[in-house]
């Protein structure tokens, strides 16, 4: 564990609490832009901030009580994990922990006995297969090309685009797979259009929709985090590459509805894991050549 | 109580900005529920409300009901209702729900759902088209803004004078009834909170 003066104790609070509100805005732009898309108007932009706080403002909302913990666990692991990288702790800790709180969701939505629920927890593991080893390549291509795991060094190493170019592949899936788009919102979606629209989330009411949902926010700060990680000495090169995965990200979410599970499995292993592998191998090649250069 | 007003503010906007449906048919013709389907379309562009549609009782805020109440259905529209949390408003839909519509006086029909849920808006049409299913939910999620005691089932629409039986008091063919062409007036000038 890196050793935190004050200061930065407060900047990495700060921002672990300032985050789910980033990340809502986000989603709300996104929610603009996929109307747009569909020709129509959209929500508004806070629309996702106002979703939240209805649901932290409903009556209270009894639940399972082993559901409720393990959500409670996977929003503070999921927060964990994102203090983690801005704390500039170990990557690889950080996306374990966010394994970690991915794993509780999943046994929060299999806790209760609706066989939605039980459904959607199923597929969001086939989800969690198709990412998991995606995020560690992503990390361990990152730790090559920077020579740390540590995210204040890969940082401080950055920008890797020309390094390792095709890195962008597998965080692009990393990234619809965490903001649950198609294909990887068979466990539950937010469309109309996908076959199961409640799933996991089915016995999840009121507060703890919230929390649920700020768990998912989280999530997609890490992932997030690590696409800036790749040009976090140049913010505004940092921001356009959000943008730009993000823009493949809203394409595909359009082209691709009632995509089946094997699909997602494809696609993730096909697509990002390719691009991980590649990613890998210029690492090393470029790390050989740096050594023997 | 300064500082926590903006904050309250903010939550009474939350709960009107963000208006989830449960759509529940007691069985009338379905004709009502192709409306509210289409309703959700995006030709009519719904979600610019914050309106989503969920499959769950629990999380929804807006409760959509169309067809008439008898007494197999009384119950399960009653836990539907009583599953949702408030704050929460129910949004009849069509004649039917409203007072039994072509059902009413058969001898299965108890009468619109206003007699087994507090129902906060009556659209009228048989069916009604989209678009005011659509400004019922609008005339109705203002209510979403507090937490209201809890209410007991409204009953039918009130309206002063009875409801129409004589054949020779109905709109003639092609012709538009006069309260309903009111009601479109009246939608003109609503307004997007
Ligand atoms: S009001 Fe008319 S359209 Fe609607 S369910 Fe009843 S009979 Fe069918």
């Amino acid at each position: 564990m890196i050793p935190l003066d004050p200061l930065a104790a407060l900047v990495v609070a700060g921002g672990t609490l300032l985050a789910p509100v980033a990340v809502g805005l986000l989603i709300g732009v996104d929610r603009k832009a996929n109307a747009a898309v569909q020709l129509r108007v959209g929500p508004p932009v806070l629309q996702p901030l106002y979703d939240v706080t209805k649901l932290l403002a409903k009556a209270s909302a009894g639940s399972d009580r082993v559901a409720a913990g393990l959500l409670a666990a996977h929003l503070v692991l999921a927060a964990g994990s994102f203090a983690l990288i801005l704390a500039g702790g170990d990557l690889l800790v950080a996306v374990l922990v966010l394994g970690a709180a991915n794993l509780s969701f999943i046994l929060a939505a299999s806790a209760v006995e609706s066989p939605f629920a039980q459904l959607g927890a199923g597929r969001e593991l086939v989800v969690l297969v198709a990412t998991e080893p995606l995020l560690i390549l992503v990390v361990v291509a990152y730790a090559l090309a920077a020579g740390s795991f540590s995210s204040a060094a890969i940082a401080a190493g950055s920008p890797y685009m020309v390094a390792v170019p095709t890195l962008a592949l597998p965080l692009a899936v990393l990234l619809s797979a965490t903001l649950r788009k198609s294909p990887f919102d068979l466990a539950s979606s937010h469309h109309g259009h996908q076959e199961l629209v409640k799933g996991s989330t089915t016995e999840m009411a009121g507060g703890w929709l919230a929390i649920a949902e700020l768990g998912h926010w989280y999530e997609a700060a890490v992932i997030l985090a690590l696409i800036v990680l790749a040009a976090a000495r140049l913010p505004v090169v940092a921001a356009a590459l959000v943008a730009a995965l993000y823009a493949i990200v809203i394409v595909a979410d359009n082209t691709l509805p009632r995509a089946t599970w094997r699909a997602a499995l494809a696609i993730a292993w096909a697509v990002g894991g390719g691009g991980a592998a590649i990613a890998l191998v210029t690492a090393v090649l470029a790390s050989t050549k740096g050594a023997m250069g | 109580m300064s500082a926590d007003r903006p904050f309250r503010r903010w939550v009474r906007r939350s709960r009107v900005r963000s208006p989830w449906l449960v759509h529940f048919d007691c069985g009338g013709c379905n004709g009502c529920d192709i409306e509210v389907l289409d309703m959700l379309t995006p030709r009519y562009s719904a979600e610019r409300l914050g309106v989503v549609n969920v499959g769950d009782p629990r999380q929804a805020d807006v409760l959509v009901v169309t067809g008439p109440a008898n007494p197999r259905n009384a119950e399960v529209l009653r836990a539907v209702y009583d599953q949702m949390l408030e704050p929460k408003v129910v949004v009849a839909a069509g004649s039917c729900a409203a007072h039994g519509g072509i059902f009413r006086g058969a001898s299965n029909v108890l009468g619109g759902v206003g007699e087994v849920v507090p129902v906060d808006v009556f659209v009228p049409g048989c069916p009604p088209p989209p678009w005011r299913i659509l400004a019922g939910i609008i005339d109705a999620v203002p209510l979403l803004a507090d937490v209201r005691p809890p209410r007991s089932p409204s009953g039918g629409p009130s309206r002063p004078e009875p409801l129409r039986v004589a054949p020779d008091d109905r709109p003639a063919k092609g012709q538009v009834d006069p309260a309903i062409d009111a009601h479109d007036a009246d939608l003109e000038s609503v307004t997007v909170p």
